[in-house]
């Protein structure tokens, strides 16, 4: 397991490298000047040279790539132009919402999925079953920001329930935490939920099929305990890769539902940093979400393990 | 049926919490303002950008300032004198004005923040060269000029983008050319947090030292109503929008004008800035057709103005159709009948016949735009209707902001472009004029009139020399001025007493309705 685990880690480094260099060269050939987004419209030519000057921007590519990944490989992702601060405190301070929003998301997505999934498997064909199906077609064609913003329109301002926009932190009270989470958490769980509900019933239905279900039943055991007590447990490998990447991808920033939400996460700050120029903050961000996206999978996949010792890692007798 | 009860009765306590903890209202305690973009830093010697300047007006005070027609007034001088030769301006500063650290104003803290301002601002720089400022005692400060300069009171009195605002002597003396690291000054508001990215928060400076006179733009009495002012970061319109109608905002700024109709149907109300927006269309004059006068003439007088700015700005409730080119808000100080004559009435003939004699032939136009310039892109769009109705091949080239930035600063990448500029309080400051700035205006006869213009001794002379301006503004056409355009802002019926001038917000007269 350790090998494995150590094995897995060191894999990175090559991906982390090759990630670094077309993250820079993406963003450095783009045009586009961090110096003239910053001095505004009216800025002369004057003070933009001496800006660029000041930023290091007139230094040919490969000197300011290999400065910038001299101080990363120790850990210094470099400084934001224009948040005027460190890379990894910038990414730090964001991560708290984006987390809070990806778990919250994540568990509406598993609340709604897994039992309508089971439910849809265990009565295949009934009006359950197309129900389950027509909310996971819908989920899956909506955009989340579409979603986001219908909720908001009727939720927030039509119904005045909830707010629709902004963030507040858990030192702000945990139900004015909560309060600001439930409308993006609903937008984007709803979407990730429609993949799940199908791939639960897919999965489930397969199991459902087997021999040792018969023998359940034969056993005189519940339908409702063969579905959650031992279906279920061996039907969930398929959903947790899906969940994994799911989170993965949350963590990794719900670009366009925090934008829509207007919650200051990863997401956000990366398409504020790409329409800035903020290189450094764009290649700490991307390399950050490259390093935790591994990272989730590789814990997903030891995961497999606790499900199902069929699948148990480094242990050469299970494999 | 148990079951059934629980959950109706989860279901009800949920909608009452919902209900109980809903949208909140607008309190006397705090007036939260939505705006969609956050400047890079606050400190105004650094940046140029507005965005910065309108929420730093409430922190920082300046010497004098603007009232609502741009006349200057005192702020944190009690009286002001400008010498005969135009050369020395002597300030009596008023006493025991206290600082948001504790301490109180000084000669000294006056002088060390204007040395900074003079020495390291875009502004400074351009108005103040080789400028002195000395503390002559305890209360009065002397600002000697390397030359007369009939402009530098209304430069000094700008209250918007860079804007030189008086702090501790010890701040600005260890800043430098440094963004400070402090936020004190003596304005009626603290700056309590700025959470990059989220908020700026503004907390009322309760030993505030207010003048006595009433307020009057941003001059007279700035005592403030409210507690906390918050500038909320919002990039996105359509969450602004939802956000002032469900009551998270109470004032919003930076959405469209289309949208107005919609949130005046919700009971919003709007507010109209005044018309110091300047929609102008400039001419690439270093390269291609454009650089003949007579092929900037054609689309001076074949584009229908009224169409561009119906299309952009959708009612004439918010701009103008003027000749002036510093535009209708600064009518009191710079007027001139120049040009008026015929002003914006099309004519495509005529424009027709220009352009063949500037030798155009059919080739592709550029027009260089983004999305992200709002009424500007929606005005292009027009512009290249009306260039097709005078025959000529526009094309629209369309980029982000940052790399639309960038290609206007190459002499080849473009032929028109729109910027809608904000008018300054006195011209030299426009960048039309200027030969590095995209569009590369090149007439040794501007820099003259301009310099003439700046050596007046006082203003009142300078203004004398505005029709001359004005005429060669007419003659060399570095740009045509489609329209005086005015910002708009939302604000909930709960709010009153909010105001604009130039054109960012006064929040300090802003109050919750009774």
């Amino acid at each position: 397991m350790i090998s494995y685990i150590a094995k897995r880690l060191l894999g990175l480094i090559p991906v982390l490298f090759v990630v670094s260099i077309v993250v820079f060269l993406i963003i450095h050939l783009t045009p586009g000047d961090p110096a003239r987004v910053m001095l505004g419209d009216e800025a002369t030519e004057e003070q933009v040279l001496e800006l660029q000057e000041r930023l290091s921007l007139n230094e040919p590519l490969w000197t300011q790539y290999v400065l910038w990944i001299g101080r990363v490989v120790q850990g210094d992702l470099g400084q934001s132009f224009f948040l005027g601060t460190g890379v990894v405190d910038v990414i730090g301070e964001r991560l708290g919402p984006t987390v809070t929003l990806a778990v919250g998301a994540l568990i509406v997505a598993l609340l709604i999925s897994i039992p309508l999934g089971i439910a849809a498997a265990r009565w295949p064909g009934s009006l359950l079953d197309a129900g389950a199906l027509g909310v996971s077609l819908i989920g899956m064609a909506l955009p989340s920001f579409l979603l986001g913003l219908m909720l908001a329109l009727v939720v927030g301002v039509q119904l005045g329930w909830l707010p629709v926009a902004g963030y507040r932190p858990l030192s702000a009270g945990l139900w004015q935490h909560v309060r600001y989470l439930i409308l993006p958490t609903i937008s984007l769980g709803v979407v990730q939920a429609a993949l799940l509900i199908r791939i639960t019933r897919a999965s489930m239905l397969d199991t459902l099929g087997m021999d040792y279900v018969r023998l359940a039943r034969a056993k005189g055991l519940s339908e409702r305990m063969i579905a959650y007590r031992h279906a279920f447990r061996n039907a969930v490998l398929p959903v947790m890769t899906v969940v994994g990447a799911t989170f993965g991808s949350l963590v990794t920033g719900a670009l366009v539902t925090e934008t829509v939400f207007n919650i200051p996460g990863v997401g956000q700050l990366l398409v504020s940093s790409i329409a800035r120029r903020d290189y450094a903050v764009i290649q700490g961000t991307i390399l950050l979400t490259t390093l935790s996206y591994v990272l989730i999978n590789l814990i997903t996949d030891l995961l497999y393990g606790l499900a199902d010792p069929r699948v148990r890692l480094g242990n050469s007798g299970a494999r | 049926m148990k079951r059934t009860s629980i959950l109706r009765g989860i279901g009800v306590a949920l909608m009452l919490t919902l209900a109980g903890f809903g949208a909140q209202s607008v309190s006397a305690e705090e007036l939260r303002i939505a705006v969609a973009s956050e400047p890079p830093t606050m400190d105004t010697v650094v940046t140029t950008q507005i965005q910065a300047g309108e929420p730093m007006r409430n922190v920082f005070e300046t010497l004098l300032t603007l009232d609502s027609d741009n006349n200057v007034r005192a702020m944190l001088a009690d009286t002001f004198e400008q010498s005969a030769d135009g050369l020395t301006i002597t300030f009596t500063l008023r006493k025991d004005v206290p600082f948001h650290d504790g301490t109180t104003m000084t000669a000294n803290d006056v002088v060390a923040s204007m040395r900074r301002w003079s020495e390291f601002s875009s502004a400074g720089q351009t108005h103040t060269p080789g400028a002195t400022w000395e503390a002559k005692d305890e209360n009065t400060v002397v600002l000697t000029l390397s030359a007369p300069n009939g402009l530098v009171l209304i430069d000094l009195a700008y209250n918007s983008a860079n804007l030189p605002g008086i702090m501790p002597a010890r701040i600005a003396e260890a800043a430098g050319k440094e963004e400070i690291t402090e936020y004190v000054g003596t304005g009626p508001f603290v700056l309590e947090a700025w959470n990059r990215g989220q908020n700026l928060v503004l907390k009322k400076f309760e030993n505030y030292a207010a003048r006595s006179e009433p307020a009057d733009g941003t001059a007279g009495d700035r005592t403030p109503h409210y507690d906390t002012i918050t500038y909320h970061y919002v990039a996105d319109a359509s969450t602004i929008l939802l956000g002032i109608e469900s009551g998270e905002y109470d004032v919003a700024k930076d959405f469209s004008f289309d949208d107005v109709s919609r949130l005046k149907s919700s009971g919003i109300n709007i507010g109209v800035a005044p018309r110091t927006g300047l929609l102008n269309l400039y001419f690439n004059k270093a390269e291609g057709l454009f650089a003949d006068v007579r092929a900037r003439q054609a689309v001076n007088i074949g584009i229908d103005r009224m169409n561009v700015l119906l299309g952009s700005y959708v009612s004439e409730d918010y701009f103008d159709i003027t000749s002036d080119f510093m535009g209708a808000a600064l009518d009191a100080q710079w007027d001139s009948s120049i040009g008026r004559e015929g002003f914006g009435v099309p004519d495509v003939e005529k424009a027709k016949a220009l352009l063949a004699e500037a030798g155009y032939n059919g080739e592709k136009i550029r027009i260089l735009t983004s999305v992200s310039d709002g009424a500007a892109y929606r005005a292009a769009l027009v512009v290249q209707e009306e260039l097709t109705k005078l025959g000529v091949d526009a094309v629209l080239d369309v980029y982000d902001s940052a790399t639309k930035s960038q290609r206007r600063s190459d002499k080849t990448a473009w032929e028109l472009v729109l910027i809608t500029n904000q008018t300054k309080v006195e011209p030299t400051q426009l960048t039309f004029f200027r030969s590095s700035f995209p569009g590369w205006t090149s007439d040794p006869k501007v820099t003259e009139l301009l310099a003439g213009l700046m050596a007046a001794p006082s203003l009142d002379e300078a203004k004398t020399h505005y029709d001359g301006l004005q005429q060669w503004f007419v003659d060399y056409l570095p740009v045509i001025k489609l329209g005086d355009v005015s910002e708009v802002y939302a604000y909930r019926p709960e709010v009153t007493g909010i105001d604009a001038l130039d054109p960012a917000l006064i929040v300090w007269s802003a109050r919750p309705a009774q």
